[in-house]
């Protein structure tokens, strides 16, 4: 035996208390004889608390056993109820441990081998005991060996402390003094066991009846039975408690099956009875919050398959009821775990989640400066008052702390908690109260906290901007971003654990992002990492409605990328909500500024009302972000669209033209637009999305097979992001992918239903013409020629910045830079003209041109010969379409020997209006017949209509013919089947190509090592056509190309511009190849040419 | 010369100096001078011997002594505001610092000498009419306020009327009220530019904010006047009605967001200075049109 067991032995309160204590001899265990009047003093001083009986007889060692044995015993023993009230709590106490959270050991004690050890205090103690054991008749049970079964005795500890020890003959002898009180057992905490009754809820009773009945039987029918009288008699006491417990009634006892009192052995029966604890029945609990929106949707930290259970002091006077009576959880009551949550997490942790209300407020209120400051937000609906700091509006922040978000959503938080401002003459506080739904309650739960409004805990005074995106139920959505300022110091979002936080710094501007994949409804606001109270954002109305799918035709053009929908209702341009939301009343400049930088604009510009968006420019911002040469940047931390205006273009982060080179940047740009058309999908309800693409067949193989694997990835990519279903609309023949020229065409035969049987459309877009003829509906010939908008204007303005300041008004050009050098290397330059022709041209036309070009100013003369260039350069695109009419004339597949009428649209097709002396494009006009005549003269046809149909809808052409049906335009779409005519002539490698030849390039060629136009007659041809054409039809605002220079110097010029245009191929891959007609090429170097010397002659 | 400029040479010394170079020995008051008098040097405690120095050409003219006197008044009154603001922050600061300890009592008593030397308002709260509260004026030679320094008679050049445009009404701006004090531009400027809050929420009467529809028509580079509208919170601008002309004045964060970005919203020109942040040189002229705020005349603001 060990020292500790030594001692616990000696500890043992073998003996009744005495008033006042008597001490022992000095070597415990030793008798001492004293007289007659020693014991009488003694014997009088024995405290009996409960009775007032005289005490006749001394005590022996086991008076405190024999007691309890006459107790049960002897019904007239005087102080019988006390004793069995003491005996009724110590056996409770050996029935529920295991129910209130708590562990029963039990340690052998045998006399016999006590005596010898060689102790001053254990052996003679123990020989002491052993020398006068108690009467084995009495005993219950007989031992195991038919020795006097108290030689063995156990003795029972609870949480180290000892609470009795087994009896032979009342099966269990409750210690004298308990040294604490248990924890939850009421009964015992005046330092003795006493009556249960009033601590016990129903279910305890209930449990605690049934253990009582399984051990009063399982001792009556034991096998080792000794005394049936005793047995009976402790049986007749068993039942008083029963009686007492549930009146009698009685259910199936349910024992533990885990929980067992250690070293009990099943020998002696009564003694093994104990060791089982009552399981007890598993209660409703009355403390359970009923999870509602969160175990529909739940978030990370929602214990989904674990009750949470509500511990909270304050339920017996709220609910009126005893604290017995509440049920935790299971058996526990919030009796049993003594009021304590640790109790309960320590007993059920495993099962449930223990919560208290310092667990869901925060111990301040903390307070924004301003009146209803926060936007998007319920919490202002549900404050009564104005809170007031120094006389002062205020808004509050949620003083919840952030572990509410698992358990309630901010809708139910809306219905849930009320704020109340109270005024009391010294101070004002803030009530803030929160019902909670408990289980097996009527009404709910109310748990509340007052704070008072200090001025230290008002956080800011200029609000940070928070905004969020996109404001979709996340019923229809699965991706959601908060964006926010970042500050170490200042109030800012902090995230959760299921929150993948990203972070954007340029020089003193640190911006955070969040993504998450539940809404963020409620905001976790924070200031130097400390918790400052959640945000409370008022969630989207789920669109109940199963919406239309959408099939969205996507036109991504090198200036401009422009979008159709048909949501069911046919084609039309939906103008981009951004569906950005922001959270705080933040200064309007500030918010812009960053959103605009940083993430999405809060609103699309323009809006409809001023010509809309869609289209947006194709541009992207990486401020922010270092970037990393052909590194696919990520949205939105380190790039996002970016939506330019002339008044706020963008400096170095901005990126554009990325359509035909850094296309690295397609990829973010087009998931960024991907991403906000199906936000306003999902919005609308629709649950898929069909995408139709278009490209230009200028593209290279390579450039046509990165583009399909873009979108391909994006749709797989955005299934996954947004919980809709994405999909690539399988139209074309390019796999998935439709040719610009025949969504163009598309817009015109089946949108505007227009006649398709012998007809031209040229689509004149910022980099690429897409020309398609048609005849009888069907397709016969499809090209996409590199020579656009830019060419046709761009590049003039570009040389010549002053003009275009000129030109246009000032506050469009307030950050053109009047250097032509910097103007040149302004890689945006295009895109920032492109803006600037966008918003300006109009006002240009509506009398602004008419004005300049009669004005009598020096710039009258360049203006007119800027005009004349445009003209020049749709004059070469007619002239190659009536070369291109001409081969397909000769190869039998253009029947009708008549000029094609031609339908012109595009965002460079409108520059066609410039060049109209009534700023508008006129049928029948002089330019309208110069392209007539150009056309026939190229083509070498009859005369007839040749005229042009400008489009109505510039840009929204090749969108909306992506998803447009009507007549069958039929043919082969595959422009890999339909090589290019060749315009010129032209030697490719060892390939030489004449004007009326098709450039078909063999794919076994690798590279191309030699690249020349082989002449520039191609191109003298059209000088005489254009200058014959205008004195022909005897035109004067438009000047022929004689008056622009000097022919004879030019063409030398225009040679050497020719070859360098041409050696700029030489080297390249035949895959990466641009396909470019010769002479398309000759004009690009004559174009290129008039341009310089007008801009040198300016 | 800018009103800056003609207010330090007009000012010599002043007991803030002095203080910063005895603190020991300076009064409270001339302790919460200090900071202020770093920008704004004041003169000796003894205005009157200074006055010919600012009033040369005015000596004599005893009635517009009184009116210089109330400037005066007024100045200080500003002076006293502004410390009393600085010091209001630093008790906010230290309670925020010792809130874990208990040093209440000594907080409370610190602000309560603090409140017994300057019976201003903390802020924010403004004075029921809106306008700040004039302290009692100091004449030249006068006797001064007990347990307070001299006050310096520091005069803006541009001083003018004030006059507020109170209850900030979300459709339109009510008109003034016959409550008139002086002040000047000027002294907004340097507010602005000094961070000095406290003084522009007491002197500007409403929060503007740029339209929707000049928003777009900037955007398109279209616009000819850029209109603003009164907001009740989330303005970037306020607006300040001084002698009955409309200003047009950045907060805080929209002059500091001008480092980054200079946006062409037809409100403010930029020019490059050598400056270490923007600062507003000139606020915008603004002109009402029923309930919108018209730009007149562009502002400036020097950029770094």
């Amino acid at each position: 035996m060990t020292s500790s067991q030594q001692q616990d032995i000696v500890q043992i309160p073998w003996f009744p208390k005495t008033d006042p204590p008597l001490a022992g001899g000095a070597r415990a265990g030793e008798w001492q004889p004293r007289d007659q009047q020693s014991l009488g003093i003694i014997a009088k001083s024995l405290v009996y608390e409960v009775s007032t009986t005289r005490v006749n007889a001394l005590p022996s060692p086991w008076s405190r056993a024999l007691q309890f044995e006459q107790a049960v015993l002897n019904s007239r023993y005087p102080t019988r109820d006390a004793l069995l009230e003491e005996l009724f709590g110590g056996m409770a106490c050996l029935g529920l441990w295991e129910m209130f959270g708590l562990r029963v050991e039990a340690q052998r004690v045998a006399l016999l081998e006590q005596i010898e050890v060689q102790d001053d205090a254990v052996g003679p103690f123990s020989r002491s005991l052993a020398s006068s054991l108690p009467d084995a008749s009495t005993a219950i049970s007989a031992h195991p060996e038919g020795r006097n079964p108290w030689e063995v005795i156990y003795v029972f500890s609870l949480e180290g402390s000892v609470i009795g020890f087994s009896s032979p003959s009342t099966l269990f002898c409750p210690a004298v003094h308990l040294a604490q009180p248990i924890r939850g057992m009421g009964w015992s905490a005046d330092g003795k066991f006493s009556s249960p009754l009033e601590f016990l809820s129903t279910p305890q009773r209930q449990a605690l009846a049934d253990w009582f009945s399984h051990v009063r039987n399982g001792m009556l029918n034991a096998r080792d039975l000794n005394s049936q009288t005793t047995a009976g008699q402790m049986a007749g006491v068993f039942d008083l408690w029963i009686n007492g417990l549930t009146g009698g009634r009685l259910g199936t006892p349910t024992l533990s099956t885990g929980g067992r009192v250690a070293n009990l052995p099943a020998n002696p029966v009564a003694v093994a009875l104990l060791a089982r604890p009552a399981k007890g029945g598993v209660s409703a609990s009355q403390a359970t919050l009923n999870l509602g929106d969160r175990r529909k949707v739940p978030l990370a930290e929602t214990p989904v398959d674990r009750p949470v259970v509500l511990v909270d002091a304050e339920m017996p006077n709220k609910l009126g009821v005893r604290a017995a009576d509440i049920c935790l959880y299971k058996s526990a009551t919030l009796e049993a775990i003594g009021f304590e949550p640790a109790q309960l997490e320590r007993q059920y942790g495993q099962e449930i989640e223990v919560i208290t209300p310092d667990d869901l407020f925060l111990d301040e209120l903390y307070l924004v400066a301003g009146e209803q400051a926060l936007m998007h937000s319920w919490l202002d609906s549900r404050l009564e008052g104005t809170p007031l700091v120094n006389g002062d509006p205020v808004t509050p922040l949620l003083p919840l702390k952030p572990r509410i978000r698992g358990l309630l959503s901010s809708r139910e938080l809306q219905e849930r908690i009320q704020l109340r401002v109270l005024q009391t003459s010294v101070s004002s506080q803030l009530e803030v109260r929160l019902s909670l739904p408990l289980q097996g309650q009527r009404e709910e739960y109310l748990i509340s906290r007052t704070y008072p409004l200090k001025e230290q805990n008002l956080v800011t005074e200029d609000l940070p901007v928070i905004s969020l995106w996109p404001y979709v139920s996340d019923q229809q959505w699965s991706l959601f971003y908060l964006f926010c300022e970042d500050s170490s110091n200042g109030l800012t979002v902090d995230g959760f654990a299921d929150y993948d936080r990203k972070l954007g710094r340029d020089g003193q501007q640190a911006v955070k992002y969040f993504a998450t994949r539940h809404f963020p409804d409620l905001v976790r606001m924070s200031e130097r990492g400390q918790d400052r109270g959640l945000l409370p954002v008022t969630p989207p109305p789920a669109n109940q409605e199963q919406g239309m799918n959408w099939r969205v035709g996507i036109d991504f053009g090198t200036s401009f990328t422009n979008f159709f929908v048909d949501d069911g209702g046919g084609p039309r341009r939906h103008q981009l909500e951004t569906r950005v939301i922001s959270l705080t009343l933040s200064q309007k400049d500030q918010r812009q500024r960053l959103l605009n930088q940083y993430f999405i604009p809060e609103d699309m510009i323009p809006a409809a009302d001023y010509g809309g968006n869609p289209p947006t420019a194709t541009a992207i911002s990486l401020r922010g972000w270092q970037e990393v040469l052909g590194q696919v940047p990520d949205l939105f931390h380190e790039a996002r669209l970016r939506v330019p205006s002339p008044g706020e273009f963008g400096g170095s982060e901005l990126r554009t033209g990325f359509k035909w080179e850094q296309i690295q940047y397609q990829q973010p740009f087009l998931k960024e637009l991907a991403l906000l058309i199906s936000a306003n999908a999902a919005a609308s309800g629709a649950r898929e999305i069909s995408w139709s693409v278009s490209y230009p067949s200028a593209f290279s193989a390579n450039e046509v097979a990165r583009y399909r694997r873009v979108w391909i990835e994006l749709c797989e990519e955005l299934t996954q992001l947004t919980g809709l279903i994405h999909l690539l609309h399988q139209q074309g023949v390019e796999g998935d992918l439709q040719t610009e020229a025949v969504a163009f065409a598309s817009y015109f035969g089946n949108f505007q239903n227009r006649q398709m049987v012998h007809t031209s459309c040229m689509d004149v877009g910022g980099g690429t013409t897409d020309i398609s003829i048609w005849q009888e509906n069907s397709l016969i010939h499809q090209v996409s020629i590199p020579y656009a908008g830019r060419d046709i204007c761009s590049k003039l303005l570009q040389r010549k910045p002053s003009f275009l300041k000129w030109l246009f008004q000032p506050s469009l050009t307030a950050d053109i830079n009047d250097d032509e050098a910097r103007a040149r290397q302004d890689r945006n330059f295009n895109s920032r003209l492109d803006n600037i022709m966008r918003y300006g041209s109009s006002e240009l036309l509506a009398g602004r041109l008419d004005m300049l070009v009669n004005q009598n100013s020096p710039l009258q003369l360049p203006l007119q010969q800027f005009l004349s260039l445009i003209a020049i350069n749709f004059g070469g695109l007619y002239h190659y379409l009536g070369q291109v009419h001409a081969v397909l004339r000769q190869e039998g597949r253009l029947t009708r020997q008549q000029p094609t009428p031609v339908y012109l649209g595009g965002n460079g097709g409108r520059l066609i209006n410039w060049v109209d002396a009534a700023s508008t494009f006129q049928r029948g006009g002089d330019p309208d017949r110069l392209m007539e005549r150009l056309q026939i003269k190229a083509a070498g046809c009859d005369s007839g209509n040749g005229g042009t149909s400008l489009s109505d809808a510039y840009k929204d052409e090749a969108a909306c013919g992506l998803i447009s049906n009507g007549i069958n335009l039929s043919g082969d779409f595959d422009p890999r089947d339909d090589v290019m005519v060749c315009g010129a002539n032209l030697q490719i490698n060892t390939l030489s190509f004449e004007a009326k030849d098709r450039v078909e390039i063999p794919h076994q060629l690798r590279k191309i090592e030699r690249y020349e136009l082989k002449d520039l007659d191609a191109i003298k041809t059209f000088v005489e056509h254009y200058d014959a054409s205008i004195a022909e039809l005897r035109i004067r605002t438009l000047l022929p190309i004689r008056q622009l220079c000097d022919l004879d110097q030019l063409w030398g010029e225009v040679e050497t511009e020719a070859r360098s245009l041409c050696l700029a191929k030489v080297g390249q891959e035949a895959s990466d190849l641009e396909p470019e007609p010769g002479f398309i090429l000759g004009l690009r170097a004559l174009t290129n040419c008039l341009g310089r010397v007008w801009a040198e002659r300016f | 010369m800018s009103p800056k400029t003609q207010l330090t040479n007009a000012a010599p010394s002043t007991t803030a100096d002095q203080a910063a170079a005895d603190p020991a020995a300076a009064t409270p008051a001339a302790r919460a001078a200090a900071p202020l008098g770093r920008n704004l040097p004041a003169p000796q405690p003894t205005a009157a011997a200074d006055i010919p120095a600012v009033l040369v050409p005015l000596s004599g003219a005893g009635v517009l002594l009184g009116g210089f006197a109330l400037l005066i008044g007024i100045t200080v009154y500003l002076q006293l505001r502004r410390s009393y603001v600085d010091l209001n922050r630093q008790i906010k600061e230290l309670k925020t610092k010792l809130a874990a300890l208990d040093l209440n009592q000594t907080l409370k008593s610190l602000a309560g000498s603090i409140s017994e030397q300057h019976p201003l308002p903390s802020w924010p709260s403004p004075t029921p009419s809106g306008l700040p509260t004039p302290q009692p004026t100091a004449m030249p030679g006068a006797p001064t306020q007990p347990g307070l320094d001299p006050i310096p008679p520091v005069i803006p050049k541009e001083t003018i009327q004030f006059s507020s445009i109170p209850a900030m009404d979300p459709i339109g701006v009510a008109p003034p009220t016959p409550a008139p004090i002086l002040l000047s531009k000027a002294m907004l400027i340097q507010a602005i530019n000094n961070g000095d809050r406290q003084l522009l929420r007491q002197h500007t009467t409403a929060q503007l904010n740029i339209t929707s529809e000049s928003e777009n028509a900037l955007a398109m580079g279209l616009s000819q006047g850029t209109q603003l509208e009164t907001v009740a919170g989330g303005g970037s601008y306020w607006l300040a009605v001084i002698n009955d002309q409309a200003w047009l004045f950045p907060t805080e964060l929209t002059l500091k967001g001008f480092l980054s970005v200079q946006p062409c919203k037809g409100l403010y020109t930029y020019e490059k200075q050598i400056l270490s942040k923007p600062e507003l040189i000139e606020p915008a002229l603004l002109l009402k049109e029923g309930d919108r705020w018209t730009v007149e005349t562009l502002g400036r603001v020097a950029i770094p």
